[in-house]
Parts: C-alpha cells; sequence; structure tokens
C-alpha cells in the first residue's frame, strides 16, 4: 500500500432549512489510483461529516444518478478518478441549471415531466395481438436510433446547456434525443403525435447548436446531432403539411 | 412539486465560465463582421449606381489601410466561422449512407475542409494567371 496520498475536496453545500444561499466547504481525502470523485465524497459522508447529501447508485456509470459539476465541467462522480486532479484539488458543485436541494442534491422534476412529454415508448397506431409474435426489426433499421437509446437520464448534458439554464422552457438534450430515438425506431408509428414538441419554440428551435451537451456525454448518445437533425425534419415537416392531404411527415 | 425551499443558482457570466461557451460566443460574434462584409458590398454596388465619381470613391476606399486592415479582420472571422461550422455539421444533417454504412463524422468534416481549400486554390490561379 505505497500509494497513499490526500487531496482537497472543494464541495458546494446547502441547507434549505438554515442558508440563504449555498458556500463552500473543504475536506482532506486520502485517494490512491482507483479512488473515484464519487468514492472521494463518501469518504467524506463515512468519515468527516455524515450530513453531506449526494445522490448515487450503481458506482459503474450506469444508473446515471451521480452527476456532478467537477471542477466546472459536468461529470458522472463514479467515472472521473480523483487521481486525474492531483495534485491540484477539486471543487464539487450540483449539476447547472438545476434548482439545489440540498447540497450536492439537485431538483430533477423539470426533467422528469419533459421526458414524459416527448412520449418515449412506442406507439402503435394498431397493436397487433401478442400471438402473432414480436415487431421485427433489421440490424440497419436498429442502428439508426441505437445510439440515442443509450441515454441514462443522467442529466449532464442539461448541465451542459446555457440555453437550458437561461430558460429551461426549453425541452433540453436528452429528451429531444429520446425522442428522436422513438421517431428513428421502425416499429414506431408516433411521429405525428411528437412533431408538434419538436416544431416548437420550446423543442428544437430553442438549441443554437453551442454543442457541449455531445462532448460531456458519458455514453455518446450525441445529443446536439438528434436535436439538429430534428431541425432538418422539423422544416421538412412544415412544407410537407401543404403538399400532404393530413400533412405531416409520416402521413 | 417544486414547493421545497430550493437555491437556484444565477446565469451571469455564463459565457465566461467555461472555454466552450468562450469559443462558442466567438462563432456567434463572427456573424457581425460577416454582416459588416455585406454592407460593404452593398455600399459599392450603390456607389456603382451613383455613377463614375461615387464608384472612384468606394475604390479608393477600398484601398485605404482601413479597409485592407478591415478586409484582413474579416477574413479572420468567416475562416473561423466556417472552421466552427464545419466541425459541427455532421451534426446538423441526416446520417450520409454509402453501400449501407454510414460516413463517419470524421469524413465528412475532413472533405469538407478539403473541398474549401480546392476551391480557394482554383480562386487563386484564376486570380493570379488567366
Ligand atoms: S444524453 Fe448523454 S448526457 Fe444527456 S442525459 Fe443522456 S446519457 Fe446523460
Ligand atoms: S453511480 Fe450510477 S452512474 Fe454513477
Amino acid at each position: 500500500m505505497p500509494d497513499r496520498r490526500e487531496i482537497d475536496i472543494e464541495v458546494m453545500r446547502y441547507n434549505p432549512e438554515t442558508d440563504s444561499e449555498p458556500h463552500m466547504q473543504t475536506f482532506r481525502v486520502p485517494f490512491d489510483e482507483d479512488t473515484s470523485v464519487l468514492m472521494g465524497l463518501q469518504y467524506i459522508k463515512d468519515h468527516l461529516d455524515g450530513s453531506l447529501t449526494f445522490r448515487w447508485s450503481c458506482r459503474m456509470a450506469v444508473c446515471g444518478s451521480c452527476g456532478k459539476m467537477v471542477n466546472g465541467v459536468p461529470k458522472l462522480s463514479c467515472k472521473a478518478f480523483l487521481r486525474a486532479y492531483y495534485p491540484g484539488k477539486l471543487r464539487i458543485e450540483p449539476l447547472e441549471h438545476f434548482p439545489i436541494v440540498r447540497d450536492l442534491a439537485v431538483d430533477q422534476t423539470d426533467f422528469l415531466e419533459k421526458l414524459e412529454a416527448v412520449k418515449p415508448w412506442i406507439i402503435r397506431k394498431e397493436e397487433k395481438p401478442l400471438s402473432e409474435g414480436t415487431y421485427l426489426q433489421t440490424p440497419e433499421e436498429m442502428a439508426d436510433y441505437q445510439q440515442f437509446s443509450s441515454c441514462i437520464n443522467c442529466l449532464l448534458c442539461y448541465s451542459a446547456c446555457p440555453q437550458y439554464g437561461l430558460d429551461n422552457a426549453f425541452t433540453g438534450p436528452a429528451a429531444l434525443s429520446l425522442l428522436h430515438r422513438y421517431n428513428a425506431d421502425s416499429r414506431d408509428e408516433g411521429k405525428s403525435e411528437r412533431m408538434p414538441l419538436v416544431n416548437s419554440e420550446e423543442g428544437v428551435w430553442g438549441c443554437t447548436l453551442v454543442g457541449y451537451c455531445s462532448e460531456v456525454c458519458p455514453k455518446q448518445v450525441d445529443p446536439a446531432a438528434a436535436v439538429n437533425r430534428n431541425k432538418v425534419n422539423s422544416t421538412m415537416d412544415y412544407f410537407l403539411r401543404f403538399l400532404t392531404p393530413r400533412g405531416g411527415v409520416d402521413s | 412539486m417544486t414547493a421545497r425551499n430550493t437555491y437556484v443558482r444565477p446565469m451571469t457570466g455564463w459565457y465566461r465560465r467555461n472555454p466552450h461557451f468562450v469559443a462558442y460566443m466567438l462563432r456567434e460574434l463572427t456573424a457581425v463582421f460577416l454582416a459588416a462584409y455585406a454592407g460593404m458590398l452593398l455600399a459599392g454596388v450603390i456607389a456603382l449606381s451613383r455613377g463614375p465619381e461615387a464608384y472612384a470613391a468606394f475604390q479608393e476606399f477600398l484601398a485605404s489601410p482601413l479597409s485592407v486592415g478591415l478586409h484582413v479582420l474579416i477574413f479572420i472571422a468567416a475562416v473561423y466561422n466556417a472552421y466552427t461550422w464545419f466541425r459541427i455539421s455532421p451534426k446538423a444533417m441526416p446520417p450520409i449512407k454509402l453501400a449501407g454504412k454510414r460516413v463517419p463524422d470524421r469524413v465528412i468534416v475532413v472533405s469538407q475542409f478539403a473541398g474549401c481549400a480546392g476551391v480557394f486554390i482554383v480562386m487563386l490561379l484564376l486570380a493570379g494567371g488567366l
């Protein structure tokens, strides 16, 4: 056990019962090659201050609940390592652009409502009975949406999006990526139900292609691509409605 | 259910907080230079319509150090603007498929730069040689 170094972790604290605004508090934490930022926070909670509040679950970049700002960059704290910041220090804040509930925990309600609004499930005009078997799809058809289905709802992309920070009416990167994931699925027939949201100011047109969302995404979803390809779809939808009897892309 | 006593952080100075946002704001700023260039071209057309004297005055302005400096600035802004958009353009277009396979983003970006360099060289040759 030769490798036992220490690093300073500065954490944003906010107690909704007593504080009018957040403040920073510094802890000194031992670490080695394998200590993740999340483990650093757990060390603080277990040994230094049991009241420190933050979310986590899987510790392996799957559940999407441990997102934090680490030195100003949105990161999954279980996928970032303390050694990468040594000999400097870390400044850990709750995910940007979300209201702080307590310490590092943010209120995700707004995102959850947006996620529901994009109808992230397969919509069929008519469900086929179970007896007829599953809906088939070729590998090529699957490739059209697969990357967008990797989203773990970690919200890093929302913290990377100044448009969402400035006006949270914007549906935002992950919800629009998931909308696209279903629109691009050959088994889905719900495009016309989702297009009004795509077309609105709160939909893809709220995006000015800052592009940082795609850089911070830990799952290579590339939300900026999902959003901006739908600007093309939205434009097509607009013109097609004059040309087709019932209007819209999939009629 | 946002009745909890939550704290919302202010957005003041957000564009200074991260190098990505600085680069984004610079990209947006280049639009001002491009608009200035369009304005200059328009001034030329107006001068032309007003007769030979006005046009000669416009040409004189073009040759002035002020105009040359401005053109250099606008050229740099235009190159930066093109560079930023070329880099993100694969995100803004539907995926291109060749023989059933998706063309990688990098190939799209590089071919845009190559195409641009090609046009630039042809124009230099035309201006110089022919
Ligand atoms: S798109 Fe990427 S960054 Fe955004 S919530 Fe999904 S996994 Fe996280
Ligand atoms: S704890 Fe699950 S993604 Fe980090």
